[in-house]
């Protein structure tokens, strides 16, 4: 009896003391950041929301380091440097264009920009923080909102399908969205969504400098400026580059060599610009760079001028000289006097614009990580310029004489004033005042119909050897890009690929 | 159990608590420790013809002496009449036996009951026909250990005798008698007498006819009696090899259990996946360590007693866990006797058995040259040799310059010892393995200490505790097609030193830097390395075990894991031109994981009378319950660099660190009741149901049920007269099991993620913001598996033959998968859903076993595993993946093999098919479409010929077919040991065939256009005209005819491979030289690892793993080693 008791209590103890360790829960309450349930409850939190907001654009270098540029470079102001295939099938209309890494997360990187915009937009008005406050990051999400569905749909969308439309009403987990049946379906979305961001978005000047690089009214007017003449709405296109215009806010730099200047970073003629310092940014600067920087710094050797571009130049023309670097040309690299020359360059010319960070001596303003060479150079995503130069089309495109535009871009070039001008000297401007720019040159070709011509000839090394061989440019087409194959695969055939691709 | 109803209450509470005691004695062969009911050293007793057990019992009770033996020692034996007062325990069993065939010995308190062994008779009344010998003799186990009490018996005739403490016999008797050996538990031998007059023999636990245990799953089962597909795995050679993990150890022993060494880095380890791969989850198989799910540090193969694997739906009984098998190891425990010191140092080295060799730099300028005229572009100044001649020296042969001869050391201690109370087993061990790529190595420690207390009759306690330590060297980076240790030694130009003449690394040199690929130094890159994650294990595993009732037993188990990781790695900064890193990083971390499991068992078992029905069942309860917290720090900028100073007081800049907390806990109630009827008709069901808190509360919880049976045929009285086979039994089961493959704890409610910086401001400042950026799925339920097995078990020829087969089939339902989602949806990240189809794996398995006979001096035995595995995704969902699942793996974003689809075997090889190369140009302009029209329009001679596979007369991705996988058809293993006299010999062969790897290294080696990087030597065996045979395409810097690019054919390569992964050649000191030296035995021995490759691949190693689904970058081979050994027991 003795022992039936003991073994009773032994039993009875050791399921007791197994009891009392361990609680014999399944639910826990998720530990470490918030969810969903707990989020959107202090300014904290807004501001983190805020910030998510500029993520994207850093977290993937291709946003608007080296794999947005391809597009650019599709025109015929630069090759691509370097032997790289999946390069060479974007510059070439190739099919591979679909399938080329460097593109694959473009729709991606811009949508998670949209999403974390629409949750914004639902979840802050509710929430009791500073009006001003509120305000800011509210416009900001309409205005980058709408920048993300702005790129997206000049490159992706046409006549025949625009790019998807998540509302912010939508049903949530309903991700397979079908492409918008148009561009303009798109545009007018994304004028929505600017006009309120315009609305509760402050000036500029009102921000203090370590809020700068938050949106702000006059981009919003900039982007609704340069989104109405890709739309050919030229009238309203001129409404807003002359609300930018006559704010007078905004002025051109006194000097086009200075406009890429770190020092010009939010000088007069910032509008918006891809912020970067020596841990982040755009690494466009270090992408452009000789390839290895002649042993000093990672350069990378791609997105190399042609002879085709240095030709273009009018003799005088300032900025041929502050864009392109070519053999024999004196800079200043890491604070020593250097003359250019490549051992590999494929034209014998590099780009000059970015190379103001790379002037300092030791590293002052360039990432020391050679993975991400960024630097202190804040990289331009429409300058003061692009407005007077959409002004300007719009003018022309309307009859109207767009000499005064024209003309103070010139002047600024070291060029002497032109009368009467007319769209192919507006053209020759864009072309040499944003070269090797996010303004996109390549896609001014395409919306003016010039891109057949301008696409299919050879192009020229500074020796004047062919460095490019022709390429075919069909414009039935490839007036837009492919959407990233990855989209098609991966909404199980919601999004289709553009026609001819 | 009867019951008397005319005992008084308390005296039949008495009487149950003694029949139970009694009769739980019978039932546990060999379990033989028990403790006092009375103290009184007399015994009166009265009794009339009862059966010895009654006169036993009664002893036991009035004296608290036990009793030790065989019940089948009893088989036989009279009843007996008794009547004595007072008398000794000695004079009691003399009489009582006297007139049995019975003996006995004390010892201690312990009575141990045996066959008495026939008297020699001294006189012999008849003068020998042949002058009898003094035959001498030692009888051992198999392990070597002297076995004391063995009855020899001069067949046909009573002479005989026993073996002494120290195991040894003297026996009369001709040449041509034979001896008949016979000891409890062990195999009968006959040995005839010849020759000579000494003989050493042998003893075999009475293994092959299926008495011993297998451990199961909570508990143990007589092999005879399992109905799953249960392996014990064969650990021949544990000893002399020296193994990374326990994965190794399992390697080619076991049939369908398969396993893959991911490479030979020292840090990385082998792949199990026990009958096929389960589908695209991530499967893996579940470790039980003494009866807990272990969740541990590196187990020390050292302390491994036996591992067994459940193979088939027997893994039913860990339910949501277990759809990849379990592999239940048992380690060491101490055992009644004298302390045992058993000390084995292993000491050697290894190097590549293998090291394809690059250009060198004037071999390297000139196909530099040849590929820019082909490609007609011009030559690079750099590979001119007017203009840089310098170029053209080949100061370093970075293949050899990178590998190295690396030395293993292994070390391991172990003491145990014990009463018959109390029995402890503790171990150490250290091994360090110098990998053979430069600064490269891993090491780790463990200790441990089992032990089991038999408290009273009724409680036992016991204990596994272990203590594991291991780290290495990582980063080592040989699977990237950019860079990487061995990739950098292939591209970097020879013509540059390794060191600068001040003796720092040297880079490009900086004229032509822009002409080389992006590269670093590459010893400076392995010299550099500092990338450390030392982890911390420990294990707790106290357990109590309650007799309850008769055959009732009541087990509590807890198991307290936790697991700490610390990373810490450091960046240099990496100056030499080339590829510049300016600043240097430190990143550390820690993660600990907390894990407590709790398991109740209720096990009951009983043998009804006449033996002919068998009942075990066994009911069980658990509840696990794991946190895993976690921290990093990233900071950067440090003025200086030396090992002293990386540490984050020394940063100039220090970023925000990261970290949180999970946590999961899985509930669990299961039973398990196995029936046999006359030992031949046998029967087990088991049914788990259990809960996670990983699945929202209306998802969670599952049953996991199995049934299965078998049929021991030549226990038929029809099978009687067949006096080969020894054993045959025909098995099946079928059931269901469950995985939850890699879902992270909060996959129904994921938390916002800190995102990356987000850059604003003037000055330009880092932000961090927080978003959601994967997508939850409240919806989510378990993976689910459906298996089924049939099998066969034989032994032939006095069990000389063991043979074991199975056919299986597994079929894999709501497959979890983290899937892509279109952009639309907003995060970065898509949601882990159930897929809508199936995965399946079926196959055949063959377990083959010989061994000689153990009477000769000279025995073997000889071990056979073979494995033949089909996996096929039989359905998919065509909507989401309407061309399959893609993007596995890409080699330099260009190259995508690998594809999941529905009709063909997980991940396998989508590639267009080529044709060689195109030898001539008639050859190009012959090959037309149907409008004549050229299939290749800018092909050359020497290009590769691509098969438009689907005709549309163009070639594109949509030419792609299926072209196999990496996963074996075949995997087998062959193992034969040895032994004559002292020596030993131990031969291991183990190889796979018909699997396909993805020889990435010709992208990365063969192709002259890329970006100035050096190339392999077989480059120089491309087509030209000169060499028109080749398939290799003819050298190009560019590449109209997309050779390199497609994702061709061109890369696939046999990996089948042979391998003797182990030869050991040993040899023990004579047993009298060790007495003379006071040691128990010495062993020496020499030891080689991967001795002998026969392949086809041509890569480094065809030893690549899975987990890069055979694509080879140029991974870090798989070593030869050769080591010394010294076994000492003491």
């Amino acid at each position: 009896m003795k022992q039936y008791i003991l073994k009773s209590i032994a039993v009875i103890i050791v399921i007791s003391l197994l009891n009392s360790c361990s609680k014999k829960s399944l639910d826990f309450v998720p530990q470490g950041p918030p969810v969903a349930a707990t989020f959107w409850k202090t300014e904290g939190d807004a501001m983190a929301a805020y910030y998510s907001l500029f993520n994207p654009q850093n977290a993937y270098e291709e946003y608007y380091g080296r794999g947005y540029m391809w597009y650019v470079d599709a025109g015929p102001d630069m090759v691509v440097g370097r032997n790289n295939s999946s390069a060479a099938n974007i510059k070439n209309f190739n099919p591979g264009a679909a399938t080329a890494s460097y593109v694959q997360d473009q729709w991606k990187m811009r949508y998670l920009v949209i999403k974390r915009s629409n949750d914004i937009i639902k979840n802050l008005p509710g929430m009791d923080i500073d009006p001003a406050l509120k305000n800011r990051i509210l416009g900001s999400a309409y205005f980058m909102s709408g920048l993300a569905y702005f790129e997206l749909t000049y490159t992706y969308g046409s006549d025949n399908a625009g790019v998807p439309i998540v509302d912010t009403a939508g049903v949530p987990g309903d991700y397979y969205i079908p492409r918008a049946a148009s561009a303009k379906v798109n545009y007018d979305y994304i004028a929505g969504l600017w006009t309120k961001a315009a609305e509760l978005l402050p000036f500029f000047q009102a921000l203090s400098p370590a809020d700068y690089g938050s949106p702000h009214k006059v981009a919003v007017w900039a982007y609704m400026s340069k989104m109405l003449l890709y739309e050919k709405e030229y009238a309203q296109s001129e409404n807003y580059a002359d609300s930018v215009i006559q704010l007078g806010q905004r002025q051109l730099q006194p000097h086009f060599k200075d406009v890429f200047s770190i020092a010009a970073n939010w000088g007069s003629e910032y509008i918006w610009t891809m912020v970067s310092n020596t841990t982040g940014g755009s690494e466009l600067p270090g992408v452009m760079l000789e390839n290895k920087g002649w042993g000093k710094y990672n350069g990378w050797g791609y997105f190399q001028p042609t002879k085709e571009l240095y030709d273009a130049y009018q003799p005088g023309d300032e900025r041929r000289e502050a864009t392109i670097l070519k053999f024999g040309d004196h800079f200043t690299f890491f604070g020593e006097d250097r003359v250019y020359s490549s051992t590999n360059s494929l034209t014998g010319y590099q780009f000059n614009k970015y190379m103001e960070p790379f002037s300092y001596p030791d590293l002052l303003h360039v990432n020391p990580n050679g993975d991400f060479p960024t630097t202190d150079l804040n990289v331009p995503l429409l300058r003061y310029a692009d407005v007077l130069l959409i002004k300007a089309e719009d003018e022309l495109m309307q009859g109207k004489s767009a000499d005064a535009e024209i003309n103070m871009i010139r002047n600024r070039a070291g060029l002497t004033s032109i009368s009467g001008a007319t769209m192919a000297d507006l053209k020759l401007e864009r072309r040499c005042e944003f070269a090797g720019e996010y303004a996109n040159t390549y896609f001014d070709l395409v919306r003016w119909g010039d891109a057949k011509v301008a696409c299919s000839a050879p192009l020229h090394g500074a020796n004047g050897a062919e460095v490019w061989p022709a390429r075919s440019f069909d414009p039935s087409y490839m007036n837009v890009w492919p959407v990233p194959q990855s989209e098609i695969d991966n909404s199980g055939g919601v999004i289709v690929q553009n026609q001819g691709w | 159990m009867h019951l008397n109803a005319n005992y008084p209450r308390h005296a039949l509470v008495k009487k149950l608590l003694l029949i139970m005691k009694i009769t739980t004695f019978f039932l546990f062969v060999g379990c033989l420790t028990a403790s006092a009911g009375g103290t009184a050293q007399k015994v009166t007793l009265s009794q009339n013809n009862v059966k010895l057990e009654k006169v036993f019992r009664e002893i036991r009770k009035q004296t608290g002496y036990v009793f030790f033996y065989d019940a089948r020692v009893l088989q036989g034996s009279k009843s007996v009449s008794i009547h004595v007062k007072n008398a000794s325990v000695e004079e009691v069993l003399k009489e009582t036996l006297q007139t049995q065939l019975l003996d006995f010995s004390i010892e201690r308190k312990t009575i141990t009951i045996v066959h008495k062994p026939v008297v020699v008779k001294t006189i012999t009344d008849v003068a020998p026909v042949v002058p009898l010998n003094i035959i001498t003799g030692t009888v051992k186990d198999e392990k070597g250990n002297p076995l004391t009490g063995v009855s020899i018996i001069i067949k046909g005739t009573n002479k005989g005798t026993s073996t002494n403490a120290e195991g040894r016999f003297t026996i009369d008797a001709n040449a041509g008698d034979v001896l008949e050996f016979t000891f409890v538990g062990y195999q009968r031998r006959t040995v005839v007498v010849g020759q000579s007059n000494s003989l050493s023999v042998v003893m075999e636990i009475e293994a092959a006819v299926g008495n011993e245990v297998v451990v199961v799953g909570y508990g143990t089962q007589r092999k005879k009696d399992i109905t799953g597909a249960v392996s014990e795995v064969n650990l021949t050679g544990l000893k002399s090899r020296s193994y990374k993990d326990v994965g190794q150890a399992l390697q080619g022993t076991t049939p369908g259990v398969i396993v893959q060494d991911e490479g030979g880095d020292p840090t990385s380890g082998s792949r199990i996946n026990i009958r096929g791969l389960g589908g695209v989850n991530a499967e893996n198989p579940l470790y039980i360590v003494d009866g807990a799910i272990y969740t541990g540090g590196p187990l020390n193969p050292n302390d491994i007693e036996s591992i067994s694997v459940l193979k088939d739906a027997s893994a039913a009984i860990y339910g949501a866990r277990a759809s990849g098998g379990v592999i239940l190891v048992t380690t060491k425990k101490g055992k009644e006797g004298k302390l045992s010191l058993d000390v084995n140092a292993k000491n050697g080295f290894q190097n590549a058995w293998r090291i394809p060799q690059a250009l060198n730099a004037a071999e390297y300028a000139s196909v530099s040259n040849l590929a820019a005229d082909n490609a007609g572009v011009p030559r690079l100044p750099v590979f001119d040799a007017s203009v840089y001649p310098d170029g053209q020296i080949t100061r370093t042969n970075w293949m050899d310059a990178i590998f190295r001869t690396g030395k293993i050391q292994d070390y391991n201690v172990g003491l145990s010892g014990g009463s018959k109370q109390s029995a402890f087993y503790t171990s150490f061990d250290y091994r360090k393995d110098d990998g053979i790529l430069l600064n490269t190595y891993s090491e780790r420690y463990n200790f441990r200490i089992n032990s089991d207390n038999h408290v009273t009759k009724w409680l036992t306690i016991g204990e596994h505790l272990s203590l594991t330590y291991n780290d290495g060297q990582y980063g080592t980076n040989t699977t990237s097609g950019y860079e990487g240790a061995i990739i950098s030694a292939i591209f970097y130009p020879p013509s540059v030193s390794i060191y600068k003449p001040d003796g720092s690394f040297n880079g490009l040199p900086d004229q032509y830097a822009g002409s080389y690929g992006d590269i670093i130094n590459p010893v400076a890159y392995l010299k550099r390395l500092d990338s450390h994650n030392p982890q911390t294990g420990i294990f707790v595993n106290p357990y109590v075990s309650v007799n309850l009732l008769k055959g009732l037993t009541f087990k509590s188990n807890l198991a307290i894991t936790r697991n700490i990781n610390t990373s810490k790695e450091f960046d240099t900064r990496v100056l030499e031109t080339g590829k510049k890193f300016f600043n240097n990083t430190l990143t550390m971390g820690n993660g600990t994981l907390q894990d407590l499991l709790a398991e109740q068992t209720l096990n009951y078992q009983h043998l009804f009378k006449g033996g002919v029905h068998n009942l075990n069942v066994l009911l069980g309860y658990t509840y696990q319950k794991s946190t895993y917290d976690q921290f990093s720090v990233y900071a950067q900028d440090f003025d200086r660099e030396d090992p002293q100073f990386r540490y984050f007081v020394n940063a100039n800049q220090i970023y925000p660190p990261s970290g949180g907390e999970t946590q999961s806990a899985v509930l669990s109630y299961f039973g398990r009741v196995n029936y046999s009827f006359q030992d031949k008709y046998l029967f087990t069901g088991i049914l788990r149901r259990d809960g996670t808190s990983k699945l929202s509360s209306s998802n969670r919880w599952e049953y996991y049920p199995s049934v299965s049976a078998g049929w021991r045929i030549n226990k038929e009285n029809f099978m009687k007269g067949i006096s080969w086979l020894d054993n045959l039994k025909l098995r099946g089961s079928w059931g269901k099991l469950g995985n939850l493959a890699s879902l992270p704890d909060n996959a129904i409610n994921i938390p916002f993620e800190l995102l990356g910086a987000s850059i604003l401001g003037s000055p330009a400042s880092l932000y961090y913001g927080l978003a959601q950026n994967t997508i939850s799925n409240p919806d989510l339920r378990w993976a689910i598996s459906t298996q089924t097995d049939f099998g066969v078990d034989a032994n032939f020829l006095n069990n000389r033959i063991s043979l074991t087969a199975d056919y299986f089939k597994k079929i894999t339902e709501r497959m979890i998968l983290q899937i892509p989602v279109p952009s639309t949806a907003g995060a970065a990240n898509g949601p882990f859903v159930n897929l809508p189809g199936k995965a399946q794996d079926q196959g055949w398995e063959l377990g083959l076993g010989y061994h000689s006979d153990r009477s000769k001096q000279l025995t073997y035995n000889i071990n056979m595993s073979l494995t033949s595995v089909k996996n096929q995704v039989t359905s998919l969902d065509d909507k989401v993946f309407p061309n399959g699942i893609g993007g596995y793996y890409q080699v330099r974003a260009t190259l995508d093999p690998i594809r999941t689809i529905a009709g063909q075997p997980l991940y396998s090889y989508y590639v267009v098919k080529t044709a060689g190369t195109f030898k001539s140009q008639q050859e190009i302009d012959n090959y037309v479409n149907k409008n004549g029209d050229l299939i290749q329009p800018f092909a050359k001679p020497g290009d590769l010929k691509f098969i438009d596979a689907n005709g549309d007369g163009k070639i594109s991705p949509d030419d792609r077919v299926f072209e196999g996988s990496a996963f074996p058809k075949f995997s087998y293993g062959l193992n034969a040991n040895l032994n004559y006299k002292g020596f030993d010999l131990d031969v291991f062969f183990q190889g796979v065939q018909g699997n396909k790897l993805f020889n990435a290294v010709k992208f990365t080696g063969l192709n002259a256009g890329q970006q100035g990087y050096n190339m392999l030597k077989n480059i120089l065996n491309a087509w030209s005209p000169t060499n028109p045979n080749s398939n290799i395409p003819r050298v190009s810097a560019n590449d109209p005819n997309n050779n390199f690019g497609t994702t061709s054919d061109f890369y696939i390569e046999d990996g089948s491979y042979v391998r003797l992964k182990n030869i050991t050649l040993g040899y023990t000191l004579p047993e009298g030289l060790t007495q003379k030296m006071h040691i128990n035995s010495l062993r020496i021995y020499v030891t080689g690892q991967n001795v002998f490759t026969r392949t086809k691949y041509t890569g480094f190693d065809p030893e690549v793993g899975m987990d890069q689904y055979g694509v080879d970058l140029g991974r870090y081979p798989v070593a030869r080693a050769f080591m010394f050994g010294i076994n000492l027991s003491l």
